[in-house]
């Protein structure tokens, strides 16, 4: 009786011993299962995170190829080739809103194709494409106002292009990145000229001020660039405080040898010579830079620079606005 | 009696190895099943370890990807910015005024990881060099074979440099009114164009008052001739190398010359010259002001001299008058150029022959040690948490910097 006593309790005891170690290995296996299952998850959260930070540091490439080549389109009067006349010989050559897309977008996607050329990106992460950057237009309607606030910025996307990140999972992105560029006023500088130029009143602000002093004895050539440089302060009024506008007269002789520009082989107009007219004729090859200090833009050589449009105006002066000859009897 | 005992016995030494069998089965089990999975404690640090660089990645993804509330521009851009220019303050213009990125990253980063529990380290971008050089060239007619050395060995040297990791840029000023020169029985100016000097980024050359953007800021000491290397010196510290000084280089400025500022030391005294030492105090003033070292080149006084006479212009310099000269340069210049050295921190190298210069140019930069800093360098130093024991957690962001193309790496540590 008591050996079976002894018996019951071993079997008691083994079977005890033996739920206790089922536990502890099932344990064991829950433990390390789920610890396992929360590292893998922690990991394939961090290959989407590698991908997101990919995506930013792209986005910011887009960014600083945009600012870059606003720069450097507005220094060429809104064009890619370097000196673009808005006037040539009379006749208005305004950059239309496409050519300035277009420069934008050209000389832009040539600085983004050299951040995704030098990008060092994480192990496993790679990046093609993406070297082709469209920049968007706010649009006339909301630029062309003296108050710049709804006009300080705008879109810039960079498409076709993959990133994709291989690690304990896949991810890849294939859709564009787009970034705002702000605060940068490209755009309102270029609505604000063109709402001037479109409606040539450089030229009329010019001739109302060679008028103005026709009789007065100075030199034709001084009438000229003291007109010039009343445009250039009428021209001011057009922007708010933190725009300077300066007029750089680059033919100070006033004649019609300044309207001798490869801009145009100028044709002059037959009223220019005409004898019974009176007053000043004469030429102007005028060099108008706008430049905005309200913010800095990073610049490709690294630095913070304003934004400077630069644009070339040649142009007969005066001509046929001027009074017939006034006689003395 | 004795036989139930001895089935008592027999009994319990049966049960007693059967329980030995089912623990030392259940424990092979056990060990068996353990072999198979990774270590508890090693699973725990794992996770451990996974969780806390999330957690490191995702903070500083928050503080990076956040505005900064001045400019609207995220903080990971204004890093970027700041890497260039170099400066923890940036200039956004005049409506937005100046922004200090680390105070507003520090706020940030505080608040993420606790304060004085984080540092970072943003590295200089490649765009920036080691070293910055302004060479001042006297372009009098004695100097044009110490120019010309410059201008030919000076590229392979800086490119050797560049492959030892020690990068440098140099930009050469010519002083104005240069004379003619006899090279490779041609007859050239003096000159940037005339000696045909490269126009990289790394090497370049302009002639100091040749246009209004090198024109010198100094009101009264304007270089005024080929020899007056003291006001060009100044001039040229000015302006730095081409694209200006940047904070992180070290900056050196050498004036090439064999004569005094004003000429020819023969008769010269600080007292009779004072129009020459005047030119020399500019040097060393703008020095100062500007954190840049002078080492001052005394050229070999001697070189072949080309004296162009009009009827020869544009002909081999063969049949123009052509004769070795040699200035008096052996007493107070080298007095005046040890001086502007001793006063910058620079050395005077006082050259034996006309071939030497590019040469002294690398010994002066390869005996230069350099111990470069982080670009940036925000939060509490690395040295306190490490002699404190701690865990340090680390994670590199790679930032696009302004420079077109160029990027850096900001290193993010953390520690509890």
């Amino acid at each position: 009786m008591r050996g079976v006593d002894i018996t019951v309790i071993g079997l008691v005891v083994f079977l005890g011993a033996a739920a206790i170690f089922s536990w502890v290995i099932y344990q064991v296996n829950l433990g390390t299962g789920r610890a396992g299952e929360t590292i893998g998850d922690i990991r394939t959260g961090q290959t989407f995170a590698k991908m997101e930070n990919t995506k930013r540091v792209l986005i910011e490439d887009v960014l600083f190829s945009t600012h870059q080549a606003s720069l450097l389109v507005a220094s060429q009067g809104g064009s890619y080739v370097p000196q673009r006349y808005w006037m040539c010989a009379g006749q208005l050559t305004i950059p239309t809103e496409a050519e300035v897309l277009f420069a934008l977008s050209n000389i832009s996607s040539n600085f983004m194709r050299t951040y995704i050329e030098g990008i060092n990106a994480e192990k496993g992460t790679t990046v093609e494409g993406y070297g082709c950057l469209y920049a968007y237009d706010p649009g006339q309607s909301v630029c062309d106002v003296k108050d710049s606030s709804e006009c300080e910025s705008f879109p810039a996307t960079a498409t076709k292009g993959k990133i994709s990140v291989k690690g304990d999972g896949e991810a890849s992105y294939q859709d564009p990145l787009q970034g705002e560029a702000a605060p940068n006023r490209f755009f309102w500088i270029y609505h604000r000229l063109k709402g001037v130029f479109d409606k040539n009143l450089f030229m009329v602000w010019v001739n109302a001020d060679v008028r103005e002093h026709c009789t007065e004895p100075t030199l034709n050539n001084v009438k000229i660039a003291n007109a010039i440089q009343a445009a250039c302060e009428r021209l001011q009024e057009e922007f708010d405080g933190y725009v300077e506008v300066t007029c750089t007269n680059l033919c100070p002789a006033a004649d019609m040898d300044c309207l001798n520009v490869p801009c145009q082989a100028p044709s002059v107009p037959e009223a220019c010579t005409t004898a019974s007219m009176q007053g000043v004729h004469g030429g102007m090859n005028v060099e108008i830079s706008v430049k905005d200090m309200k913010y800095n833009i990073p610049a490709a050589g690294g630095s913070m620079e304003p934004l400077v449009w630069n644009l070339m105006v040649v142009s007969e002066v005066a001509g046929v606005e001027h009074r017939p000859v006034d006689t003395v009897k | 009696m004795s036989v139930s005992h001895g089935r008592m016995k027999a009994q319990f030494s049966e049960m007693l190895a059967f329980m030995f069998l089912v623990i030392f089965v259940t424990f092979f089990i056990v060990f068996i099943r353990l072999s198979t999975l990774p270590g508890l404690s090693a699973t725990l640090n794992a996770a451990v370890e996974a969780h806390e660089s999330k957690y490191l990645m995702s903070g500083v993804n928050v503080v990076f990807f956040s505005t900064e509330p001045k400019s609207g521009k995220p903080l990971m851009e204004m890093l970027g910015l700041a890497a260039y220019v170099g400066n923890k303050t940036i200039d956004m213009g005049r409506y937005i005024g100046t922004v200090d990125i680390s105070e507003e990253i520090a706020k940030r980063m505080d608040a993420v990881f606790g304060k004085g529990k984080w540092s970072m380290e943003v590295d200089f971008p490649e765009t920036v060099p080691e070293f910055q050089i302004v060479i001042v060239a006297d372009t009098s007619g004695s100097m044009c074979n110490d120019i010309v050395d410059l201008r030919d060995k000076l590229p392979e040297i800086l490119s050797n440099l560049k492959k030892a990791g020690r990068k440098a840029e140099v930009t050469v000023y010519m002083l104005p009114s240069p004379s003619g020169c006899c090279v490779d029985g041609e007859e050239v100016t003096i000159s940037c164009t005339g000696l045909g000097f490269p126009d990289k980024e790394e090497f370049n050359c302009e002639t100091v008052n040749s246009a209004e953007k090198l024109r010198c800021q100094l009101q009264s000491s304007n270089a005024q001739t080929s020899e007056d290397w003291g006001n060009g010196l100044a001039c040229a510290v000015q302006h730095g190398p081409r694209g200006g000084w940047k904070d992180g280089t070290i900056r050196i400025g050498i004036p090439l010359s064999d004569e005094l500022s004003l000429g020819s030391e023969c008769g010269c005294t600080d007292a009779s010259c004072k129009s020459g030492l005047d030119s020399l105090q500019a040097a060393i003033l703008e020095a100062g002001k500007n954190d840049v070292k002078i080492f001052p080149l005394r050229a070999y006084p001697c070189g072949t001299v080309c004296y162009p006479a009009p009827t020869c212009a544009n002909q081999q310099c063969s049949e123009l008058n052509k004769r070795t000269y040699c200035s008096c340069g052996d007493t107070l210049l080298i007095d005046w150029m040890t001086r502007l050295a001793s006063q910058t921190g620079g050395t005077m190298y006082n050259l034996t022959d006309s071939g030497g210069t590019a040469e002294k140019i690398n010994d002066i930069v390869s005996s230069m040690q350099v111990e470069r800093i982080s670009y940036l360098q925000l939060g509490t130093t690395l040295d306190l948490p490490r002699s404190q024991g701690k865990r340090i957690r680390s994670w590199d962001f790679t930032l696009p910097v302004s420079y077109s193309g160029k990027y850096t790496v900001a290193h993010v540590y953390a520690w509890q």
